[in-house]
């Protein structure tokens, strides 16, 4: 019991390090970096438009091929998702994607002005 | 013969490491670290350890007895550990390929790729599920053969603490001989990353010949760096989620099957395998990336 309890603290104080030498944030995303997130992690995803989100907390990509690329922010990084443009819904204050994911059935990205590809397909 | 667990010598070193590579990470802007992801992987590790101590006996137990019905008689020499030490090698490969290329086993694995991190604490992100999974199935042939158990889990233990090294971003490459003989960060990075062209390559523990030799190996490219972590990520950075997901998704999938046949391939088929030939797989990934690589380059 005693080595356990032991390695949890040294887990705390790991963490703690980490934490204190400033490994918890995450860098800005611009069009360039979100083009490159969704291009590398989506197989043959090519984006066509890139609409980052007002605080920069993720990005709608339309993709040459008429899919959509999605950005969400995880930790210091992001995660991709590739979805049917019929699975985006706008709201007034940004898009509403839905995920229908055991631990992301929806996420929604503020975006204060509706881009015009994503009004014209939905 | 009583033989020390050569892991549990190793976490002093563990620790000293890891703080070095955040220091150098800080310093040198090469390589990431979360402390989110950090605290993660350690839990993870934390609880693998758990869940090990609560099965060993079970398989200590299962070990001696295909031990009792060994083939030869292998005493403790210098070249029983020698070639021990090679043939688990070559265990931990099979085991490794099929923990990639069958769901069941993946299932139990998939914990140690769900970082989007490469960093020494990715390389204490292990299974919570390994027993369950049966994962200790693949190494049962060395007692058949012959190997006494307490050899087969020092070699075991040796071969864990040499993985460790690898899982950093601080090391470019090693010499030429060292990366032609063994794996390497630079071979062990292509293995946790989801570009298409790296998908499902480099399964070696200590040797990356049996990769050379069963044609999985694909060295690092400077044109193309990996993207670590598994092919969907996680949206969550809980390591419960993470020990568990794939066995949820099993489970869910298991209940939706409509024939015996379907039933097996969603348990047993590649991950990402779906009955109409939709699903994401290696290859269709790779097929994807293939395809749209050439489309561009016309």
């Amino acid at each position: 019991m005693l080595v356990y309890l032991v390695s949890f603290a040294a887990i705390l104080l790991l963490t703690g390090l980490a934490w204190i030498l400033g490994f918890r944030t995450r860098p800005g995303l611009d069009a360039a970096r979100a083009r490159s997130e969704a291009e590398g992690r989506l197989a043959g995803f090519r984006a066509a438009e890139i609409v980052l989100a007002d605080d920069a907390s993720g990005a709608v990509l339309r993709g040459v091929d008429g899919s959509v690329g999605l950005l969400l922010p995880l930790g210091d990084g992001w995660i991709a998702r590739r979805l049917p443009v019929s699975a985006l819904s706008w709201s007034g204050a940004g898009v509403t994607a839905r995920l229908d994911e055991p631990m992301l059935r929806t996420a929604v990205l503020p975006l204060a002005v509706k881009p015009l590809w994503l009004e014209a397909a939905a | 013969m009583n033989l020390p667990d050569p892991v549990q010598l190793a976490i002093p070193a563990f620790v000293g490491l890891i703080l070095l590579e955040m220091l150098l990470t800080r310093l040198r802007g090469t390589g990431r670290y979360d402390w989110r992801d950090a605290g993660a992987s350690l839990m993870l590790g934390l609880g693998s350890t758990i869940a090990g101590a609560l099965t060993a006996g079970l398989i200590l137990a299962l070990s001696l007895w295909v031990y009792d019905h060994r083939l030869f008689e292998i005493p403790f020499s210098w070249w029983a550990f020698a070639l021990c030490f090679v043939l688990d090698d070559l265990a931990y490969y099979v085991f490794h390929r099929s923990a990639h290329r069958v769901r069941w086993f993946w299932a139990s694995h998939v914990i140690h790729h769900s970082s989007q991190h490469y960093n020494l604490t990715t390389a204490l992100r292990q299974t919570w599920t390994g027993f369950f999974s049966l994962s200790f199935i693949f190494r049962l042939p060395l007692f058949l053969i012959g190997f006494p158990p307490a050899m087969v889990f020092f070699c075991a233990g040796l071969n864990l603490v040499y993985q460790f090294w690898i899982h950093t971003e601080q090391i470019g490459r090693m010499p030429r001989w060292f990366e032609a003989v063994m794996n390497t960060p630079s071979h062990h990075r292509v293995h946790h990353a989801v570009n298409p062209r790296y998908l499902d390559r480099n399964y070696a523990g200590v040797f990356i010949i049996w990769d050379r030799l069963f044609g999985t190996f694909e060295p690092e490219r400077d044109d193309d760096l990996p993207r670590y972590g598994i092919v969907k990520a996680l949206p969550t950075l809980n390591p419960l989620w993470a020990a568990v997901h794939e066995w949820v998704g099993i489970a869910k999938d298991a209940v939706r099957a409509r024939s015996p046949s379907e039933l097996w391939g969603r348990l047993f088929g590649p991950p990402g395998w779906q009955p109409d030939g939709a699903g994401e797989t290696s290859e269709t990934i790779r097929a994807r990336w293939q395809a749209a690589t050439e489309k561009q380059e016309a």
